[in-house]
This record gives C-alpha cells, structure tokens and sequence, in this order.
C-alpha cells in the first residue's frame, strides 16, 4: 500500500495534483485531486529521454535491463516507467526483492490471476510461477522490476523463462553479476546528472527542509555528490542536521596515484642526460631520484586500499 | 586546504622547478596559486573578484571548472603574450595556478581536474589517507613545506641544486664542472681531500684554483706558488678524493695575446709588465732558437709548467699557466718564435 502522486497541466492551463492510493487488488484508485498550487512540490526527474526510450521498448515487447549506481534515480525511473504504462492503459507488476513466495503472490495479485488452486489451496511457489506464465502467455503485460541485483536464484531463472517466451520485462540494478539474466538483456546504463541538475535538486531538497543555503554553501556541498541524487539530497540533510563532512560516497572518482609517479619517473630522465654529458653529478642525481620516487612508488601503493564498507 | 598550503605548495614547486629564488617569480606562482579558489566567494581571492565567483559558483560545484586542466590550459593561452616579455614570469605563473588546484587533488573530495569531465582526480585513492581542510594533518604538510622551501631557497640561491651537490659531495668532477662555470667570476679555493701521488702522505690542505685541465683534474697552486695537477687521473701530483670548492673574491680575467718573430722573450714581455701580476699565467707553445744549452728541470712532485722537446738547433718549449718569472728566468735571455696567450686574474 502506498500514496502516490502525480502532478498534470491540463489543456486550459491549470496544473493539477492526482494523489492516489496504490493497493494491492487494484492498482490505483484515485483518492484526491488537488488544484496545483499546494505547498507541496513534484519532485525533479531529469531521465525523460530513458522513461521514452524504455516504455517504447517495452511497447515493442523487448526487454531492458538498467544499471546505475546506488541513488543514481533507478526507482524513480522504475515509478515514472510504471506511471506511462498504466496511463496507457497496460496491466503490469511492480516488483521489489523479497522472498520469492512474496514476489509471486504480489505479481499475482497485481496482476489479478489465481493466488489459490480449484480446490481451494494456496499454490505453492511452483503453482504461482506456472500460473503467472500461463496468465503472461495469454496476455500483454509488463513486469518491472527493481533492485533485481537482489532477487534469489529461482527468480532469476522464472524470469529467464519468461524472457525467452518472449515476455517484455523491465530489470533495474546497481552492478548486477555478469550472468544469467542480466547478461541476456540489452543494457542501458544510467549516466550521472549534471552539475546543473544536481544543484536543483540541492535546492529543492534544502527548500523542502526549509533553509537557505547560499551558492557558495551549495557550491561547496555539491562536491561530495558527484551526479548523484541521491547524495544530493542526502548531503542537504547533513548540512541542514548539522553534521560534519564525512568521505564522500560517489563512484565518479581517477586515482591519480600513477599519473603521480609516471611524472616523477620522468625525473629519472636526468640520469642519462648525465650519461650522455659525461657529467657524474647529474648521473648521480637521477639515480638518487629514481631511488626517491621507487621509494614513494613503494610507500604509495603499500597504503591501505579504499574500504568497501562505510566509515573507518 | 587553506590558502597558505597553496601559496606554499606553489612557491615550493616553483622554486624547485623554475630552479630559482628570485622574489618576483616565487610571488608570482605564489599569487598565482590563489587563482583557482575564485570558484567560490568564501575564498579571498573569491572575495576580490566577487563578481566573478559569485558567477561560477552560482553555476559549478566548488573545485571543478577552475581545477582543472582545461582552465590551465586556458589560462596558459591568454596570457601568452607575458612571454614575450619575461618568459620565466609566464612559467612561474602557470605553474602556479597549477600547484594552487593540484594540491587539492590531496584532499577529501578532490578536484575535477578533467573538466567537462566531472570525475575528481584524487591522491591516493582511499580517502582516509586524504587531507580535509584545516586538519592537524594540514598543518603537518604544511611545516614539512616550509622547511623543504627553505631547504630550496638556500640551494638556489645557491647556484642551484647541481652546484650545492657537486659543492657537498666534492666529486673531482663536479669540482671541474663548478671551476668550469664560475672560474671566470670568482677567485675559486679549493680544498683537497685525498693523497701525494708519489709520497703516498694524506692531503688536507687548501689550494687556490689556477684552472681546470681536464674533465676530472684541475690545476691548483699552494701559497708559496708551487702548482700541482689534482683529480683521479694518472698523471697527477695530487690523487684526490673529495675537492671542496668555494668561492673566495670576485675577480676579473684579462687575456693578451703575444706574437713574436725571432725575438728576445724578455723584451716582448716587458711591454706587458705593468698589466702582470702573481695570478698571470702564460700559456702556448714557443720554438727556442740556439737551444742547445737550454735546461728545463722537472719536477716529479709538482706540475711542470714548462716543458722542453729538443729539435735540430731549435727548442720547442710548451708553456702551460707558468708564471711571468719562470719563464723570464728560464728563457728571458734566447730569441724565440710563436705565440703566447696571457691570462691574469684580477682579485676586485
């Protein structure tokens, strides 16, 4: 169960807010509809150009699979995606990992099939599987699926089955293993936003918490996000709880420690241009330096590597 | 980081790479190293040109467009009519403004120095080990900057680092190498570490420097005037393991040249006599007339600066920095022909 909302500018001009309850047994009903205006604000989406690319694929009945990092907008996109297709009229699941008995039973009520043999008896997961193919086969249908990294190994293989059946599917993940399912998909990878982008969304984070922050705290804020919006929004919260900077989480990152050291190896160039000039000091300074920076090489790459997990 | 690490990353940098301790220029990297903050209008050069940071930083994150190689390059073309007028300025300028981005590669959130590219450049790659500005790490870096900048300071000001290396180390070499650059400027002394060639007796005493010979041995005179070949090779009085130079008094170098035809060796040098002095040093090659009764004596422990080859009625006599009283004593009296090179040494 869950609250959505969704903001329109009808023909005449008005802007319109639709705030409707998602359930289980339908998939929306239209509680409110608010003239615009409210205090309330859509929140930015910046991927329209991918949301386009992939219902037209999913109309044509192809599958996609969409990797991004961890906040880069996958589930929006996956709401925005689900959005188009239901207003278009099309019945579909949303998916979110759970375990595969719950993914099933909330396929199968999204989609309306039988949760419960003819004898009255809940289907096992196997039951399910077969009756959402079977209902899949017979009918148009989209499964989107996010977060799909984390689905258990039957799934993937019932999707795999799926796939080859020729049931269009939407499969969002952040570094998903190269195998099975998500090798077989045609990929797109979701880009970060820009700098342009980032700020507004910085913006509007901070107007939704209600403070001010000048260009140059959003300037400075901004360099600890990368193109993520995630960490846009996140670090506007850590400014606005007051806490102190801490390693910032993008992925956007050129360890520049061997552009360092090939610089400073070209300083060992000296020792042949003593060679060359017969002079022994400067043949003795280049074979210091080649020494200094084996020794820096050394130190460098002996330092303890970026953590994968978070704090110290 | 704060300013001052940039304005000491970058004098340090410029120091050590323009090889220079030239006010002007170090102020400029310095000054320069300041550039690159005006992305944001916290920063005092931010401050001074508050149009323009308040512009960028309206439109960039902190430490992208202005960090980064694109902005260097950038700033190099712009200002490349300085060169026209002092090259060296126009380095220390863009050298400058590189050091004040790149330091911030050492820093927490890095710098996009790829721009457009929003990638950060980042040293090293796990950002534990990284600075966050005003830290007590910072201040760390920035003590070890001081010292490395005073260190090159006085290195550069000293004639460089290849001077202030051969000048410690005392390689016979590099002392050849230091006569060879400033032997034309400076009264040079030199002092000898190493042994007699013939006595075997250890060497620690203090030569004036007359002039290079080869690349490994020069030629040193002690106080009483006595020269000696000093290096590593063969033929010298002097086998030398370490050679100290240092620089005495400033001094000026006149050199004459000499013909004669068949004239008497006295005469001619009593034209240049009031020019002579106890650093004249006669060189060249003169052929003796009537030699037959001429003797040369040789030294084996002290270099020959006189050298007889006995030809048919004639003498060939090879002068090699002798001083004006040898050779009148030796030769003052004999009609010779050739010519001589006379150098003198001015002490100012």
């Amino acid at each position: 169960m869950g609250i959505k909302q969704h903001r329109r500018k009808l023909a005449s001009g008005e802007e319109r807010t639709y705030v409707y309850e998602v359930s289980h047994e339908q998939r929306r009903s239209v509680a409110v509809v608010r003239n615009s205006g409210s205090d309330s604000v859509s929140p930015l989406f910046y991927r329209g150009e991918e949301k386009n690319r992939i219902v037209a694929a999913l109309k044509a009945d192809s599958s996609l699979l969409v990797i991004g990092e961890p906040g880069c907008g996958k589930t929006t996109l996956v709401d925005s995606v689900a959005a188009a297709l239901a207003e278009a009229g099309f019945p579909l699941a949303t998916i979110n990992p759970a375990t595969p008995k719950q993914i099933l039973l909330s396929i199968a009520s999204q989609l309306g099939t039988d949760t419960e043999s003819i004898e009255g008896k809940a289907l096992t997961v196997t039951g399910l599987m077969e009756a959402i193919a079977d209902f899949l086969s017979e009918n148009t249908a989209f499964l989107l699926i996010d977060d799909a990294h984390r689905l258990s190994v039957s799934i993937r293989c019932w999707l795999e089955e799926l796939h080859s059946g020729g049931q269009p599917m939407l499969l969002v993940a952040s570094r998903p293993p190269a195998k099975d399912i998500f090798l077989k998909l045609p990929r797109i990878e979701l880009q970060p936003l820009s700098h342009r982008q980032i700020r507004e969304i910085m913006q509007q984070a901070a107007g939704e918490l209600g403070i001010e922050l000048s260009a140059a705290q959003l300037a400075q804020l901004q360099q600890r996000c990368g193109g993520n919006p995630m960490l846009a929004k996140r670090v506007v919260r850590e400014e606005y709880l007051g806490l102190e900077e801490n390693s910032p989480d993008h992925t956007q990152w050129v360890d520049g420690t061997p552009f360092l050291i090939a610089g400073l190896m070209v300083f060992t160039i000296v020792r042949f241009i003593g060679l060359g000039l017969n002079s022994t000091s400067l043949y003795l300074i280049g074979g210091l330096v080649g020494v200094t920076v084996g020794i820096v090489r050394l130190l460098l790459y002996s330092l303890p590597k970026k953590s994968v997990r978070l704090g110290r | 980081m704060r300013s001052i690490t940039h304005a000491l990353f970058a004098t340090t940098a410029t120091s050590l790479l323009l090889g220079t301790a030239e006010p002007t220029l170090l102020l400029t990297g310095a000054l320069a190293s300041q550039l690159p903050d005006v992305d944001t209008s916290r920063s005092i050069p931010g401050r001074i040109l508050l149009p323009v940071s308040s512009w960028l930083e309206k439109r960039y994150p902190h430490r992208t467009i202005t960090h980064s190689f694109l902005a260097t390059g950038a700033i190099a073309l712009v200002t490349l009519p300085v060169v026209i007028i002092a090259s060296k300025l126009w380095q220390a300028l863009i050298l400058g403004y590189f050091c004040g981005w790149f330091a911030d590669v050492f820093t927490k959130s890095g710098v996009a120095a790829f721009y457009p590219s929003a990638a950060r450049l980042v040293i090293p790659g796990n950002p534990q080990l990284r600075l966050s500005t005003g830290s007590p790490a910072e201040y760390f870096v920035m003590a070890v900057l001081i010292l490395v900048a005073i260190a090159l300071l006085t290195i550069n000001s000293n004639g460089g680092i290849l001077r202030t290396f051969n000048s410690t180390l005392g390689i016979p070499s590099g002392a050849v190498e230091i006569v060879n650059s400033e032997g034309s400027q400076y009264l040079l002394m030199a002092q000898v570490y190493g042994r007699w060639a013939i006595a075997q007796q250890s060497v620690n005493e203090k030569f004036e420097v007359v002039r290079p010979l080869t690349q490994t041995d020069l030629l040193l005179k002690d106080s009483s005037g006595k020269r000696y070949r000093t290096g590593s090779s063969q033929n010298c009085q002097i086998i030398a393991s370490r050679i100290l130079i240092e620089r005495s008094s400033p001094v000026r170098l006149q050199v004459q040249e000499m013909q004669l035809t068949e004239q008497v060796v006295a005469e001619v040098l009593a034209q240049y006599q009031n020019s002579m002095s106890e650093r004249t040093y006669i060189n060249g090659t003169l052929t003796v007339e009537d030699a037959e009764d001429l003797v040369v004596t040789t030294h084996a422990d002290s270099f020959n600066t006189i050298t007889l080859q006995h030809g048919r009625e004639v003498g060939v006599v090879q002068l090699e920095s002798a001083s004006p009283a040898e050779v009148l004593s030796l030769l003052g009296d004999y009609y010779a022909s050739g010519s001589l090179i006379i150098r003198t040494v001015e002490v100012l």
